[in-house]
């Protein structure tokens, strides 16, 4: 099972976590693609190349697309092939999302979009010291 | 099953490198491996799990082994604990 991931973010916020995750593993299980978005670019053109890249990366099992923020272009973009069935999309990117997603590469497309979305989840806490316990 | 206790002794604990080597560490065992501390029980093979643990140097984690391979499991672990996982000479 080969699921393929696009980070579609505003500037190269999606580089640099994409980065960090795969300096942190030494490796990257998962094809990882990312795409920067920045206010003077058009609508109509992100949405071609998200298109474009789609059809790139898939490798046969699909494709989850991960956005920054819901409501947003990169969120907007990404929403308007939600209903693709190849295609899984999740706002909120995380870098607990990535670590998860690396960790269950090999799972089918909903199962993976699954994980990510609970690891996402999961990692989000107000910390205290009775979650945290530091010492 | 296995039952041991662990202290973490490299300076910056478990976090984010530290736990990915664990994780690559453990994922090729079929045995199932827990970590536990202070109540919290994690996956050994989830590297949001092991990070969850919050575990820093000086603190001790309680590692749980259950299957065929526990033994070699436990081995491989234990000493990547001992090394200070490779990040400090």
């Amino acid at each position: 099972m080969s699921v393929s991931l696009i980070i579609i973010t505003h500037y190269d916020i999606g580089q640099q976590m994409v980065k960090m995750v795969n300096e942190t593993l030494g490796q990257s299980v998962l094809s990882i693609s990312t795409m920067s978005v920045y206010p003077e670019q058009s609508m109509e053109q992100l949405i071609g190349r998200v298109v474009l890249k789609t059809q790139e990366v898939d490798q046969g099992d699909g494709v989850i697309i991960i956005t920054d923020l819901y409501g947003a272009t990169p969120g907007n973009i990404a929403c308007r092939l939600m209903d693709i069935p190849t295609i899984k999309v999740i706002t909120g990117l995380n870098l607990p999302m990535l670590f998860k997603a690396q960790n269950y590469a090999d799972l089918p497309i909903n199962e993976l979009a699954e994980k990510i979305l609970k690891g996402g989840r999961e990692g989000i806490l107000l910390c205290n010291q009775d979650i945290c316990q530091t010492n | 099953m296995i039952n041991e206790t662990l202290p973490v002794i490299n300076k910056l604990g478990l976090h984010a490198r530290s736990a990915a080597k664990l994780v690559t560490t453990a994922q090729p065992f079929k045995c199932d491996i827990t970590l536990e501390r202070k109540g919290r029980e994690v996956n050994a093979k989830s590297i949001m799990g092991v990070m969850m643990l919050a575990a820093t140097c000086g603190s001790e984690v309680n590692i749980a082994l259950n299957g065929d391979d526990e033994v070699a499991a436990f081995q491989a672990i234990k000493q990547l604990f001992a090394n200070r996982f490779d990040e400090e000479s």
